[in-house]
């Protein structure tokens, strides 16, 4: 499913050169769900940028479904973001001034499906998240939860091959947080691959497996319930922003 | 995106920023509503010029000294006699009518009332010249001008200081001293932007009294009409041989028809129009300064919504289609309201200034083309901009 080689990324600011990741290698099998852990600063946000199609490697090969990514122009990378990669961002990322229905829509407008068949699928997909009541209101009449649960619709409506979660629980209560990853636990056992960017290791823990990154390498590997094992290593990621 | 998505995004949109979008309207509206508006002057002085020569009919021909030969080489210049136009009288056979004119200065005088206006010297040709704008009584004959007979028509304003409403015909005047009766009195022009039209003030005296009143018998034009429209070549070389013969043959005479200057008056009168129009393009200008200076504003603010959309799979197509669709609905709502403020605009020009504007298919089509011309150019840039945002960076964005 994901095949990422080598990952290198060197952000050229001018003066100095900044490796963000160096020299990454990943592997992911349909229907798993991969939780990439790390502290802040450590790469894992460049990571999930370039495992999510927004952003391209400076070197190493990644490819997704079978098809190389990383040399594909933004517009081949766009109709990949659309068609295979559903997101689910930490602060929701919904449009504020339309509905959850439209919001959730969003995605088939530019996959060019039209009117009432658009409407009807996005109206599944909240039925999935248990908000098709909610489907009129704007984000700020949501709840934190809610909005998150939208924002997961969103992803799911055109029926990815990959969910990638950015700390998905990183603005909610511990009550909505396990909802919302109630919800990613669903999709998992409906043979959806997720992969989950996140540093807090309780969250991480519901993984089937997980990744550790630090200054750009992956420093450990193991299955998500190995992750508790050693909290020292977690400890230091709490509380940071990703 | 179908173009309907596009449409119903930017006008969504739109909404959303209600006094902003109809502050940035406003500009366009005033742009296209000065197009049509100075545009509707240009063209209704051009109706004007040309209903006034088409009233002269087609198949006239107008023989006058060559003033730009004088002009440009210095050459003596031929002058026209009453004694060419009988020439053309008699050897033309294309030439149906010939008829003179001369003007000159002279005081006529009423009483205690005197004025010094310009007279028109002429023959009985000027009855098909100024047909149907005479108000009451009658044009001149040839006898009145064959044995100089002292009749008078008089401009109407002219008859009005003398005589008021009605009831100058039969009445003597006093023009260069002589006594003349009125036997005719020409309807008022009106009013044009310059003030009073000075034909209304002046009078139209038989040629063969020139010569006395002016000290000269020199003729400034002379009008030919063509037996028939599909003469008019013909008579102007007839005339033209005439002419050479009289004066030689280096002489030189300008013999232009009423449809060559119908046409050159035409085309004046459309520069004349475009560049009025283009005065009230360069409102039009700043109102798209305007809508552009939104459009950045705009893109700005929404940068995280285009970070949204790239996210879900927006290309830059996409993008750039959003953002330039708004700018064009705003130009082209601009230019639908514009218009009909323009054309109201057109209305009380004419019933303020009393000049006649007339809003032609030609300007509207001038207006919306550059309504949407202007949305398209200056929301191309800020589309653009939006277009080529990093989704990374965009998605950051606070």
């Amino acid at each position: 499913m994901i095949n990422a080689k080598d990952i290198e990324k060197v952000y050229d600011t001018g003066a100095i050169q900044v490796a963000a990741l160096r020299g990454v290698s990943l592997k992911v099998e349909r229907g798993e769900s991969v939780a990439i852990i790390g502290p802040s600063g450590s790469g894992k946000s460049t990571l999930m940028n370039i495992l999510g199609c927004l952003d391209r490697p400076t070197s190493g090969t990644y490819s997704l479904d079978g098809r190389e990514v990383s040399t594909l122009s933004d517009d081949e990378l766009a109709e990949i973001r659309n068609k295979k990669i559903g997101f689910v961002f930490q602060t929701f990322n919904l449009l504020p001034r339309a509905t959850a229905l439209e919001n959730v829509e969003l995605p088939l407008v530019y996959s060019g499906v039209q009117g009432s068949v658009r409407r009807k699928r996005a109206l599944s997909a909240l039925e999935k998240v248990g908000l098709a009541d909610r489907a009129h209101h704007r984000p700020n009449e949501l709840s934190g939860g809610q909005a998150q649960r939208v924002a997961i619709a969103r992803a799911l409506v055109t029926e990815p091959a990959i969910i990638l979660a950015d700390e998905p629980t990183g603005n909610l209560d511990t009550k909505s947080g396990l909802e919302v990853m109630r919800i990613l636990r669903e999709l998992h056992e409906q043979g959806i691959t997720i992969i989950l960017v996140t540093h807090n290791p309780e969250i991480a823990a519901m993984a089937d497996r997980f990744v550790e990154i630090r200054d750009g390498l992956i420093v450990r590997e193991g299955n998500g319930s190995d992750i508790l094992e050693r909290p020292a290593g977690a400890e230091e990621g709490k509380g940071g922003a990703s | 995106m179908t173009f309907f998505e596009c449409m119903r995004l930017a006008l969504a949109s739109l909404r959303t920023n209600k006094l902003r979008s109809a502050l940035t309207l406003l500009g366009i509206v005033i742009g296209i509503a000065s197009v049509i508006a100075m545009m509707s002057i240009g063209e209704g002085g051009r109706k004007l010029v040309s209903m006034e020569l088409a009233g002269l009919g087609s198949d006239l021909i107008f023989v006058q000294p060559d003033y730009t030969a004088e002009a440009i080489s210095g050459a003596r210049r031929k002058s026209l006699t009453y004694e060419d136009a009988e020439a053309i009288r008699k050897w033309c056979p294309a030439v149906a009518g010939v008829s003179v004119q001369r003007v000159g200065m002279v005081t006529v005088k009423y009483g205690t009332d005197r004025y010094n206006t310009s007279a028109t010297f002429t023959d009985e040709g000027l009855s098909t010249m100024y047909q149907g704008r005479l108000k009451e009584g009658r044009f001149l004959q040839e006898l009145d001008v064959r044995i100089q007979r002292p009749v008078v028509i008089l401009g109407g304003s002219l008859a009005n200081k003398f005589f008021g409403e009605s009831g100058a015909i039969g009445e003597k005047v006093k023009v260069n001293g002589q006594s003349f009766s009125v036997i005719g009195v020409m309807k008022e022009e009106g009013r044009t932007i310059f003030g009073e039209n000075p034909s209304d003030m002046s009078v139209y005296l038989p040629i063969t009294h020139s010569k006395r009143m002016t000290g000269s018998d020199e003729v400034a034009f002379i009008y030919c009409e063509a037996r028939d429209t599909s003469q008019v070549r013909e008579a102007m070389d007839q005339i033209k041989r005439v002419l050479a013969q009289r004066h030689g043959k280096d002489a030189s005479f300008s013999v232009i028809s009423s449809a060559s200057i119908l046409e050159v008056t035409e085309t004046v009168a459309r520069i004349f129009t475009v560049i009025l129009g283009g005065i009230g393009g360069i409102s039009l200008l700043v109102g798209g300064i305007g809508v552009m200076n939104i459009m950045l504003v705009s893109v700005t603010e929404r940068t995280r919504e285009v970070g949204i959309r790239k996210a879900v799979g927006a290309k830059k197509g996409d993008i750039l289609k959003q953002f330039l669709f708004e700018a064009i609905s705003l130009c082209l709502v601009g230019g639908a309201i514009g218009i009909l403020l323009g054309w109201a605009l057109a209305a009380l020009i004419a019933k303020i200034a009393k000049w006649p504007t007339y809003v032609s298919l030609f300007s509207i089509a001038v207006a919306v083309i550059s309504a949407s011309f202007s949305g398209v150019v200056f929301g191309v840039y800020p589309a653009y901009k939006a277009a080529n945002l990093d989704p990374i960076e965009a998605l950051r964005y606070e």
